[in-house]
């Protein structure tokens, strides 16, 4: 007879934190909204940064290994709120929500209040070019958020306030789009962020409907899971999504402030709440000042506190088993690893 | 029609003393309503939660999340766009009374808990409210009280406490209480402190947290305004929640609020009441609600001394340059320049979250200035004389539909009906209209009028008239 153990079905290892709050540019972010990562491993945070004058640089995407902790590049530039028109210069951003890679490793960027994309090289970040026209029409962009590359290098867009998802070329020709505002089958309430799967299929953060839709590469829809609400399963605003090889879908639950982790039927398997230490580029940091290691050490329970997850806004994965989860009030990722059950015969 | 337009007025002196004013439309559908029905809603926040989206101007400022940056302008955000104004019109009467300033505690999460905490707290029981502020992280270090230890006091929140935030030093020529009471007051306050913070370096700033220490707490016998007994804090805010001084205090605060501009409270001990009957009135409903502030607000709304009270108040930085936002329908959804905003009320004197000191801002009269002056018209007069904003387009359909063309004495009469009831002199009024003769018939069907319209805007907001409330 065999006895049911309670064992969670899939259990993540804590590995490190990468980050600091970091305002103006080099090794941290600011109020990071977006992930990606590239074939070579090295991963893209898009920092939405603030106005204030003094912080100037801090709207930029960095380009950083994940292992070795170094930025290898860092693009984009912050404008002035009153330079936020069409005299727009070339390659800034005013609110940046999403970051792209095509095939060639070109970094592709939405900003939801100039309503366009900026395309960036993969040596230096050197902008060289960009597209969208306003509006509602059928190719027209009303607030790009999410952004996700096919393996045929079409571009997947979330259209926040036009509610649909509209796909282009890489050069931003229109192809075909899906949605309308509601909360049916295929509807979307101010959606954010999008997944494409290893198979192609679509996932979108139904952000206002606290709901995960799926379609099919053509926009057929096929599932959906989740509702209003802080218990297992519910979300309370969903921002980003990420499905790994093996199914697993991450979303994180932004006001919720944890991610969960669902099989590839939609149904519920684990909660992830964040397990933070001090990054070393926050102890790079920390470590000039004695006062402040003195603080931490009396801190009434920093472990618990600086570890949780608080605004986690995007999530990303790879092949590895590593889930890379962007915090957006604590301007850092924190790097867990999927494990499998352990067999520690030749200890 | 004369009692409609009387109901209309009293509407706008409503919306703009109970919040932060409100377009015609608004106080048209409101009228229809009945002045009853609106105090009840403005009184009752609770049946809509947050009063606005919050979520949507979450996701634009993003900077907001978890309040690590950006606190008074999301302040001053929901100020604007909140359908329970009178919620967020009491969050700053308690900020300008209960003050910290972030010029010391340096911490927008903690900040934000405590203007919080006056959302929940501010328009039920004063007593609570007593509690909440002698519990919240940002008064405790502003004030010092974690400095304050057993066998060691540190009587500033104790002083305070009795001083500022609820009796005042006296009341018709008398001490409220002596300096033994302070002291004592300090003592049954021992052991209310903070925990040890996160540090803001690496990952931003956290939110402070109350913590109470019995070990640090003094278990002594106190005397506290004559009676006698092993006090801590609570014990304290029920002595204090039932005296006289506390009732007249709050009630003068209250008036000077919301019906007319009061003597500086440091003076409140010599100088009575300007108005001692409605004092009177407020004080009792104070004692007979259980010191309910909503209670006293609905006393106070009901009041002929409010309803008469038109224009008697000189608008603070922060009714101005809010007022006039919603006048003109600006700042509806997130956009980006609104740190911009904040900026403008701290030049007009009215920095939120840094008020000059524990006492709060000086009103009244005390908000004008040469160079204030100057800031507050040319703030008013830009965003009025943009014929773009919905509110000013607004007000130049509803003057067109007067008929194609329109006298200079109706133009500015309808004008200032359509600002919200606004009252020129007489003398005011005539210059006005000679000004608008010079331009020749006005004609409302031409695209020249929406620059009649604003350019009258213009002259109006700056007006003697329309820096009152």
């Amino acid at each position: 007879m065999v006895t049911a153990t309670e064992i969670a079905p899939v259990t993540f290892q804590y590995s490190h934190v990468i980050g600091r709050q970091e305002v103006r540019s080099g090794n941290g972010f600011f109020n990071p909204v977006a992930i990606t990562r590239d074939d070579n491993g090295l991963l893209y945070v898009l920092s939405r940064g603030t106005e204030t004058p003094a912080f100037f640089p801090c709207k930029r995407v960095t380009v950083f290994h994940p292992d070795e902790e170094e930025v290898v590049a860092e693009f984009g530039q912050k404008i002035p709120p009153e330079d936020a028109d069409e005299t727009t210069p070339n390659g800034s951003f005013m609110w940046p929500t999403s970051v792209a890679l095509d095939s060639q490793g070109y970094a592709y960027v939405s900003d939801e209040w100039l309503n366009r994309v900026s395309i960036y090289d993969q040596e230096h970040g050197n902008w060289i070019g960009m597209w969208g026209i306003p509006g509602d029409a059928p190719g027209e962009i009303d607030r790009p958020a999410g952004l996700a590359f096919d393996k045929n290098d079409n571009l997947y867009m979330v259209e926040s306030r036009n509610h649909r998802v509209s796909v282009f070329t890489r050069d931003g020709k229109f192809q075909f789009g899906w949605g309308g505002y509601g909360d049916g089958d295929g509807q979307f309430n101010l959606p954010w962020g999008i997944e494409i799967d290893h198979n192609g299929d679509v996932y979108v953060a139904d952000w206002r409907n606290d709901r995960i839709q799926k379609f099919a590469p053509d926009g057929t829809f096929l599932m959906k899971f989740g509702e209003s609400g802080d218990g297992e399963g519910q979300f309370n605003r969903p921002t980003g999504v990420a499905v790994d090889k093996d199914g697993h879908i991450f979303v994180t639950d932004y006001k919720n402030d944890r991610v969960q982790v669902f099989r590839a039927d939609g149904s519920y398997v684990t909660i992830m709440r964040g397990q933070a230490g001090l990054s070393k580029w926050g102890a790079e940091r920390v470590y000039l000042d004695p006062t402040i290691v003195q603080a931490r050490n009396r801190a009434l329970n920093l472990q618990e506190r600086e570890g949780a997850f608080q605004g986690p806004i995007a999530v990303e994965v790879d092949d590895d088993g590593h889930v890379f989860v962007l915090e957006t009030a604590r301007h850092r990722v924190q790097v867990f690893s999927k494990q499998t059950a352990m067999f520690a015969g030749e200890l | 029609m004369a009692d409609q337009n009387h109901d209309i007025a009293l509407m706008a002196h409503l919306m703009r003393r109970a919040g932060f004013g409100a377009q015609y439309a608004e106080l048209e559908e409101r009228t229809a309503k009945g002045y009853d029905a609106t105090v009840e809603e403005l009184l009752n926040p609770d049946v809509n939660p947050h009063g606005m989206d919050l979520d949507v101007a979450e996701r634009c400022f993003i900077e907001w999340s978890h309040q690590t940056r950006g606190v008074p302008e999301y302040f001053a955000f929901r100020m604007i766009n909140s359908r329970c104004q009178l919620e967020e019109k009491m969050v700053l009467f308690w900020h300008g009374i209960l003050c910290t300033a972030d010029s010391k505690t340096q911490s927008y999460p903690t900040s934000y808990d405590e203007i919080e905490m006056f959302r929940q707290l501010g328009m039920g029981s004063f007593r609570d409210l007593l509690v909440g502020i002698s519990r919240d992280p940002a008064m405790i270090f502003f004030l010092d009280n974690c400095l304050s230890h057993k066998g060691a006091i540190n009587e500033n929140y104790g002083r305070e406490l009795l001083e500022l935030f609820s009796m005042g030093v006296g009341m018709d020529g008398e001490f409220n209480y002596t300096e033994d009471d302070v002291k004592e007051c300090a003592r049954a306050f021992t052991g209310w402190t903070i925990a040890n913070n996160v540090p803001g370096q690496p990952y931003g700033r956290y939110h402070a947290q109350f913590v109470y220490n019995p070990e640090d707490h003094d278990e002594g016998i106190k005397t506290f305004l004559g009676e006698t007994g092993n006090f801590n804090g609570e014990d304290v805010i029920d002595i204090i929640a039932k005296q006289p001084a506390t009732a007249r205090f709050i009630s003068r605060h209250l008036y000077s609020y919301f019906i007319s501009d009061e003597a500086q409270v440091p003076s409140w001990m010599e100088t009575p009441p300007k108005d001692p009957e409605t004092i009177k009135m407020l004080e009792d409903e104070y004692f007979r609600s259980g010191y309910n502030i909503k209670s006293m607000l609905r006393v106070l709304f009901h009041s002929d001394a409010f309803k008469n009270a038109r224009f008697q108040r000189v608008k603070s930085p922060v009714e101005t340059v809010m007022g006039t936002l919603r006048l003109v329908g600006d700042w509806t959804e997130p956009k980006p320049g609104f740190e911009f905003i904040f900026d403008e009320m701290k030049h007009m004197g009215q920095e939120l979250f840094n008020p000059p000191s524990v006492e709060g801002w000086h009103t009244g009269q005390e908000w004008i200035d040469g160079g204030t002056l100057v800031h507050r018209i040319n703030f008013t007069a830009d965003f009025v004389g943009d014929v773009n904003q919905p509110g000013v387009r607004e007000i130049i359909n509803r003057l067109a539909d007067a008929g194609p063309v329109i006298s200079p004495e109706q133009m500015v009469d309808t004008t200032c009906l359509l600002m919200g009831h606004y009252e020129l002199a007489d003398e005011t009024r005539q210059m006005m209209a000679a000004s608008l003769e010079k331009g020749g018939t006005i004609h409302t069907d031409t695209e020249e009028f929406g620059t009649r319209v604003s350019e009258l805007l213009q002259m109006i907001v700056a007006t003697k008239e329309y820096i009152y409330a």
